[in-house]
């Protein structure tokens, strides 16, 4: 099972209902003039307390989930093709502006991959994690400010009465990362996204945010999801694995039988591609090609123009639905056939 | 995209050779926009009018005929006529020579004394850049109008000696704008391959460097037609511009001031052609802007 | 913040002096000058001249005469005029209300006309706020200013009779009829101020609403209100501050011919008037009266920025 880095604090239990549910979720979107499809058929449902990692390339559409989850892409550019979001009580993707900017904070907290560029330059880090406090509790301009500062030690911040009244400017890129983290958990949401947290961040840095979010997690019980393109930050991290690839979900798995057989190529790859996985002192491998560019229909599977299993006729010809065995889910016709390798732990 | 006021990104940056063809189709592409298109043709139509006005006007623009004073439009007067009889459509054709040519003549005044420092400031930096652009920024600091006003004073009034003053209040803008095209360009490593074939450094600068500046030149120049047209307006306006008998728009404007009850059309005439000659200038300018710079610039 | 000003003020000086000599360089230049009025004109004989001439200091060498004019601005002497005999010190006292409340009641109504539209411009782009700050932009360059007060006095004075045609009130002595006198010279100064302060306001906001730190705000549930009033709009401030600070040497400038306009005794129909009578006095007295406007003006945006954005003060 995953670590739980903190002793003597048990990991919460994982709840029963789920806490956001992502139903047949498709998204087009009109970057310039056209829309075209970005996401599609995405289904997802994160429980309370668990931990999900989403994995993916740059252009795979992850971002833009992340992004829809808490329905912050702009309605001028997005079109909503089917499907819908669900948080808790509230839809996302039929939610009325004031409904949606309740849950944001309270229900649901989110933290970006650039620290240096995400906080306002213009006021005191302190002043805005306390804004957001009152936004959602309505309580004075000093207690948000306590408590505010209570954010920053639990993010453990050194310091954090004299740091509070600092500009965004005056902290480092850790300490920024911090400061988004304290006002994304400063009201107790119940549910975390981390995109590409620590992507920004230099290795050491890495590490400590990645164990203060566990320890948070197991403090406060709030259900992660975290997006990354680093399998290895995601196999360390989350009880649960989702691939995704040109927009779609290709696989679904819980992380240790991900790690040890995953059931689709793309999966494969990824976890061939990790440098711990080659031998020493050779090439590293690395998975030939790219994407399919935003918008492009490409008939049958996705992936075959790279896939080192293709079969055509088979695989691309016609969508390929996702396929669910639970605990498992695969987007891939020849998955029962194939015996994909996977990643030394 | 943004990019500082003076320095265009380097898409258009070629050596020489290929200058004639791509002076043409900047032009072209210009006239391929609707509003670029429009300026083009209103103002050599303008320019064309103005040139043979002598030659097409209806009236004699100074001919004073007391019996018929301050008349509306009419099929015999398309604008009526002024205050001493004089018919308005004439006058105004012929102004329209003055101020084209005050307004050019202006411009040239600002390209002459701000292109060459500019390039020398530009290109060999040091001191003699730093005095210079010190200077350049304490005339930019000044209203150009009140420059322009004093140098007036100092010259004596007159259309000639306006225009000198107001070229001469320009120069620093066109200064700037050179020395960053030339600064940008100086680190080019087309250029230090010319100097090192052996090519004299004028030819370097006059061949390779200026006309790489031409863009942003003429985007600038086009800005300031318009501007100087209206200086120019104010400057007759005011008296200190054009001297009668001589017209030019801004004068035919201050003399009808105190008809404008009785006779608006005396003043709503000149004032509409400057404007559109002026927004003619301006949209020109943008569309440059936007051909150049290839996106929408903000 | 209290060490940012004092550097800032520091540089003050130096930038006045180099005002005052390009002001001093300048009418030094001027044919005609205070001996030859004092004696009566050129036509006096070259020895009443010469008289005056030592007696006034002005056979000096230029470096003696520059310090001398200096200090003796820095007291608050400029001289006589040569044509009316007043001392410019008190032209300008006379004047320069005048003016400043011209430029002050602009700025007021350009910000009016500025603000909001360039805050819905921001938010819609291509909307109607949009199109018409575009507008705006194209004719406020384009229109001649004089023209465009032309206009306004021939439709709301003359023809509808709703405010004064021409002339000043002292606000000491009639504070509305002050307004009313003013507000359509103050109009169409504004209207040329507006179309670039809307400009660079949309394009500030438009910026900074794109900016990740306004993600942030959003996905932290803070309101619209919030996020685009109070952070974004005050970070789109800053360099619509500096643009406002810019705008000052151009109000003035646009002053000497809406005050020919209107009839408005300020430093600008006092400046056409000396250029018209070779006052050298007097034009010395308004420009550098004029360009110590500006850089104390530019030197108070300055100021303003450095409030807004932190990060400036800390360089």
């Amino acid at each position: 099972m995953t670590t739980t880095a903190t002793p003597g604090i048990e990991a919460p239990p994982i709840g029963r209902q789920p806490l956001l549910r992502v139903e047949d979720f498709s998204l087009d979107l009109a970057p310039s003039g056209e829309f075209v499809p970005v996401l599609s058929d995405i289904n997802l449902s994160v429980r309370s307390g668990e931990v999900v990692g989403l994995v993916g390339e740059s252009g795979s559409g992850k971002s833009t989930l992340a992004l829809s989850l808490i329905g912050l892409v702009p309605k001028k550019i997005s079109k909503l093709r089917s499907g819908r979001i669900t948080l808790g009580d509230t839809e996302i993707t039929a939610g009325s502006r004031r409904a949606l900017q309740s849950v944001r904070g309270s229900k649901v907290g989110m933290i970006f991959q650039e620290p240096m560029t995400a906080l306002d330059p213009a006021y005191r880090v302190g002043d805005q994690v306390a804004e957001a406090i009152r936004r959602h509790t309505g309580v004075s301009r000093a207690e948000a400010r306590r408590q505010a500062i209570e954010n920053f030690k639990l993010v453990e911040m050194s310091d954090a009465e004299r740091r509070a009244d600092a500009y965004p400017h005056e902290l480092s890129g850790g300490l920024r990362q911090r400061v988004c983290i304290a006002l994304a958990i400063s009201c107790r949401p119940q549910l975390l996204i981390a995109d590409e947290p620590t992507t920004a961040l230099d290795v050491t840095t890495q590490a400590q945010i990645l164990d203060l979010l566990r320890r948070l997690r197991d403090e406060l019980g709030m259900a992660i999801i975290l997006i990354s393109h680093d399998l290895a930050v995601i196999a360390e991290f989350c009880d649960r694995v989702m691939v995704m690839y040109a927009g779609q979900i290709v696989e679904e798995s819980p992380i240790d039988p991900f790690f040890i057989q995953p059931r689709h190529p793309y999966s494969s790859a990824l976890l061939q591609s990790l440098p711990e996985n080659q031998p020493p002192l050779q090439t590293l491998t690395v998975l030939p090609g790219s994407p399919p560019p935003l918008g492009l229909q490409v008939p049958g599977c996705r992936f075959a123009a790279r896939c080192a299993h293709v079969q055509h006729g088979r695989c691309d010809v016609t969508p390929i639905d996702l396929t669910s065995r639970p605990p498992r889910a695969f987007r891939c016709v020849r998955a029962n056939e194939l015996s994909l390798p996977g990643a030394a732990r | 995209m943004t990019t500082s006021p003076t320095v265009l990104p380097d898409t258009n940056l070629i050596p020489v050779a290929g200058r004639k063809q791509k002076r043409r189709s900047l032009l072209h592409r210009v006239f391929m926009r609707g509003p670029g298109m429009v300026s083009i043709i209103y103002l050599v139509v303008l320019v064309i009018v103005s040139i043979i006005a002598p030659y097409i006007v209806p009236y004699d623009p100074n001919q004073i005929d007391l019996r018929a004073v301050l008349q509306p439009p009419s099929p015999e007067h398309w604008l009526g006529t002024d205050d001493l009889g004089r018919d308005v459509f004439s006058r105004l054709l012929v102004a329209g020579g003055v101020s084209l040519a005050a307004t050019l003549q202006a411009v040239a005044v600002g390209l002459l004394f701000g292109v060459l420092p500019g390039v020398l400031s530009g290109y060999f930096g040091g001191w003699f850049d730093t005095i210079v652009t010190r200077v350049a920024d304490v005339l930019l600091s000044f209203p150009s109008l009140i420059l322009a006003l004093a140098i007036v004073a100092i010259l004596g009034p007159g259309l000639g000696n306006a225009m000198f003053a107001v070229g001469i209040a320009y120069a620093p803008r066109f200064l700037r704008i050179v020395r960053g095209q030339v600064m940008f360009v100086r680190n080019e490593t087309f250029v230090e391959a010319a100097i090192s074939t052996g090519i004299p450094r004028p030819k370097v600068i006059w061949g390779h460097m200026l006309p790489n500046a031409w863009p942003a030149l003429i985007i600038q120049i086009s800005f300031m037609l318009g501007l100087t047209l209206i200086i120019e307006s104010s400057l007759s306006y005011l008296g200190l511009g054009v001297q009668p008998p001589q017209a030019s728009w801004g004068s035919m404007i201050g003399g009808s001031k105190a008809f404008i009850e009785i006779a608006p059309w005396l003043v709503l005439a000149p004032g509409l052609v400057i404007f559109f000659t002026s927004l003619a200038f301006n949209t020109l300018g943008d569309v440059l802007r936007d051909e150049v710079t290839g996106g929408r610039g903000q | 913040m209290l060490r940012f000003v004092g550097r800032r003020l520091l540089f003050l000086v130096p930038q006045l002096l180099l005002a005052a000599l390009v002001v001093f360089i300048l009418t030094s230049l001027l044919p005609g000058d205070a001996a030859i009025a004092r004696a009566g004109g050129e036509s006096a004989s070259p020895e009443l001249i010469a008289q005056y001439r030592a007696e006034l200091g002005l056979d000096q060498p230029l470096y003696v005469r520059f310090f001398d004019f200096v200090g003796n601005a820095a007291t608050g002497d400029l001289g006589v005029s040569f044509s009316t005999s007043e001392s410019v010190s008190e032209i300008l006292w006379r004047t320069a209300p005048v003016t400043l409340s011209l430029v002050l009641l602009g700025f007021i109504i350009a910000i009016l006309i500025a603000l909001p539209l360039g805050i819905v411009a921001a938010l819609h782009p291509n909307g109607w706020a949009d199109r018409v700050s575009l507008a705006l932009a194209t004719t406020g360059v384009a229109i001649p200013n004089f023209w465009f007060g032309l206009i306004l006095v021939l439709i709301f004075s003359l023809s509808l009779g709703w405010l004064p045609t021409t002339g000043y009130v002292a606000f000491t002595a009639d504070p509305w009829q002050w307004f009313l006198h003013l507000l359509l010279p103050a109009i169409t100064l504004g209207h040329a101020l507006a179309a670039e302060l809307t400009r660079q306001l949309r394009a500030a906001l438009g910026d900074h609403l794109r900016r990740d730190y306004v993600r942030t705000m959003r996905a932290a549930g803070l309101s619209e209100k919030s996020v685009v009033g109070k952070h974004a709009l005050r970070s789109a401030l800053g360099p619509s501050v500096t643009t406002l600070g810019l705008q000052v040497p151009i109000a003035i400038g646009a002053c000497v011919v809406i005050e020919a306009v209107f009839n408005l005794p300020g430093l600008g129909s006092q400046m056409v008037q000396a250029v018209f009578s070779r006052d050298v006095q007097v034009l010395q007295g308004v420009i550098l009266f004029t360009v110590v406007l500006v850089v104390v003006a530019s030197f108070l945006a300055d100021m303003a920025y450095a409030l807004i954005n932190p990060k400036v003060r800390a360089e």
